[in-house]
């Protein structure tokens, strides 16, 4: 399996702080992997994704996407088109009064011939379900929807790899929902390499992999149902468990014999239902 | 007497124009002094636009707002009198701090309202108390703070000027869930201490479930219900099909009762999800039968 991004003994402080932000990160993406970063406020996080498509460069150790390392000046063009960042707040993302030209934006820059720009932009805008607003002012769109154009941005540069810095923070329910599910479709069916940071348990969940951290280290990692299960752990970080969990290990403590890896409703349903009726 | 009263109130955005959308239509509300209210309701459903006319910061197309009864409109002299009444806590507060010291950005509500120092300095303190932040860091620069923090100075500086009613639009967007926790907590804790009326706009009904007495659902620019939290949950089925981000575990519930168990579904807490469980299977026997 190929690395995507790797992290090695990463160090990296900011000027005006005592502390340093990351403390010798070791952490590795592979290649169509959906990884969720977690953390409380001021953990590293952004400042570790930020890493990732040289944005930062490391103090000490070093990060490499796609063997090409970021400190390496002459690289950092064809790192930034494998790897496409997301911000949390969409309005600071968006530079043009139409949404097909935001989306354009990236690649009139990078000097694409403009009929591969139409097909490219047009393909993006598909993917992320923004086809039907193309020819509208971003600023007459819901966040959830100027956050799907900021997606499609990225995704016409044709990134092997996307990297969301908690992208739903500012959205409803209903653009929450909207945006996971453009991110779960360029994951499972472009084969897209996603990072997520986030602060939601069930966005969470969905993916394959949970990385978490804690005071500039990565303190914990594995699947969902491995880092959810244990309760305890989770909420010693400052972090939440999903509900799922949750009522698996209260009921747990009373001395029922229950799954905290139960985190699907259907899973966590099936198991309660066991348990009414058993 | 309810302390805030909305009577037929109706706004209309870009009324006239082609773009015209109507935000409010004919909601009637009343809101008794004291009481810990949620709102939720999907953006575009005129939340925000119905919190803005209770400071009077839009004046009613049609309709009225009445405080204590009074229209704040016709019925008071200064309209200012009324935003000292009603607090108005905005998203993204903390990007409304603009002082040198901490203290001066949360002394600069009271001070407004023409307070002696010696009062304003106590308001200071007691409204830094209540959000956490330690007299000691008073005279700190807020802009050295971290987000969260910056958000809880913000709405110290609301809170200093005891309104009556203290309404916070989404306070915990883009907060960790111990800093959304925190936050969640202070503000319940102002409201017990105080006894003064809240009211929470938030997409996250875990939160209201936890702390609402209370809950305004909207859609569309109307009034879907307004009840107490647990007769609101218990038209969980309705609420999800709204697109309206229900709880997991009331999700869990819901499925319950779709394969055939014959159990409530108004659960919206840990607590009381476990303590419905256990009833359930109380009431059945154990299931040892089964």
């Amino acid at each position: 399996m190929q690395e995507m991004i790797k992290a090695e003994n990463l160090w990296f402080g900011y000027s005006d702080e005592k502390e340093k932000a990351l403390q010798g990160v070791n952490f590795t993406a592979t290649k169509g992997e959906f990884i969720a970063v977690l953390g409380s406020n001021g953990c590293g996080k952004s400042t570790l994704a930020k890493h990732f498509n040289a944005i930062l460069v490391p103090d000490e150790g070093r990060v490499s996407v796609l063997d090409m390392l970021t400190s390496d000046d002459d690289r950092l063009f064809d790192i930034r088109q494998k790897v496409g960042m997301v911000f949390q707040n969409p309005d600071n993302q968006i530079v043009a009064t139409i949404v097909e030209e935001d989306v354009a934006f990236a690649l009139e820059n990078m000097g694409v011939e403009p009929t591969e720009i139409r097909r490219r932009i047009d393909e993006a805008m598909e993917k992320t379900g923004v086809y039907k607003f193309k020819d509208k002012a971003p600023h007459h769109l819901s966040g959830g929807q100027k956050q799907r154009v900021a997606i499609a941005g990225i995704i016409a540069m044709r990134p092997d790899c996307i990297v969301l810095d908690e992208p739903t923070a500012m959205l409803d329910p209903e653009g929450r929902r909207k945006v996971l599910k453009t991110i779960k479709t360029l994951n499972k069916e472009y084969g897209i390499t996603v990072i997520l940071i986030t602060h939601y348990m069930d966005e969470a969940a969905q993916a394959d992999r949970i990385v978490v951290m804690s005071k500039g280290k990565v303190v914990k990692e594995g699947t969902p149902k491995e880092i959810f299960s244990q309760v305890e752990l989770v909420k010693s970080l400052s972090l939440d468990v999903p509900q799922t969990s949750e009522i698996a290990y209260e009921l747990s403590k009373l001395g029922y014999n229950l799954s905290t890896e139960a985190i699907s409703i259907d899973e966590c349903a099936q198991q309660l239902y066991d348990f009414l009726k058993g | 007497m309810a302390i805030l009263k909305i009577e037929n109130l109706s706004y209309t955005y870009n009324e006239g124009l082609p773009g015209a959308t109507k935000a409010l239509d004919n909601v009637n509300l009343e809101i008794e002094e004291g009481t810990f209210v949620g709102v939720i309701g999907h953006t575009g459903c005129g939340k925000s636009t119905l919190i803005s006319h209770l400071n009077g910061l839009t004046k009613p197309q049609q309709g009225a707002i009445y405080l204590d009864g009074k229209n704040i409109w016709t019925e008071y002299d200064n309209i200012r009198d009324v935003r000292f009444n009603v607090g108005l806590v905005f998203q993204y507060p903390e990007y409304q701090l603009f002082e040198e010291t901490i203290y001066k950005d949360i002394a600069f509500g009271p001070k407004n309202m023409g307070l002696s120092d010696e009062e304003v300095d106590k308001r200071v303190k007691m409204a830094a108390k209540f959000v956490g932040i330690p007299e000691y860091a008073l005279e700190g620069s807020p802009f050295d703070l971290s987000g969260g923090q910056k958000r809880r100075v913000a709405i110290a500086g609301i809170i200093a000027m005891q309104p009556r009613v203290l309404v916070l639009d989404e306070p915990c967007a883009g907060l960790d869930p111990e800093g959304r926790e925190l936050i969640l907590s202070q503000v319940k804790n102002y409201h017990q201490t105080t006894g003064g009326t809240v009211i929470l706009v938030s997409h996250s009904m875990e939160d209201i479930a936890n702390y609402a007495d209370k809950v305004l659902v909207m859609e569309n620019g109307t009034v879907y219900n307004y009840a107490n939290t647990e007769e609101i949950f218990q038209d969980a089925e309705n609420l999800s099909k709204m697109g309206l981000g229900i709880p997991d575990i009331t999700k869990v519930f819901l499925k319950l009762k779709e394969m055939g168990l014959d159990i409530d579904t108004d659960v919206y807490t840990i607590p009381y999800a476990v303590k419905t469980l256990l009833k359930y299977k109380e009431k059945n026997g154990g299931g040892h039968n089964a």
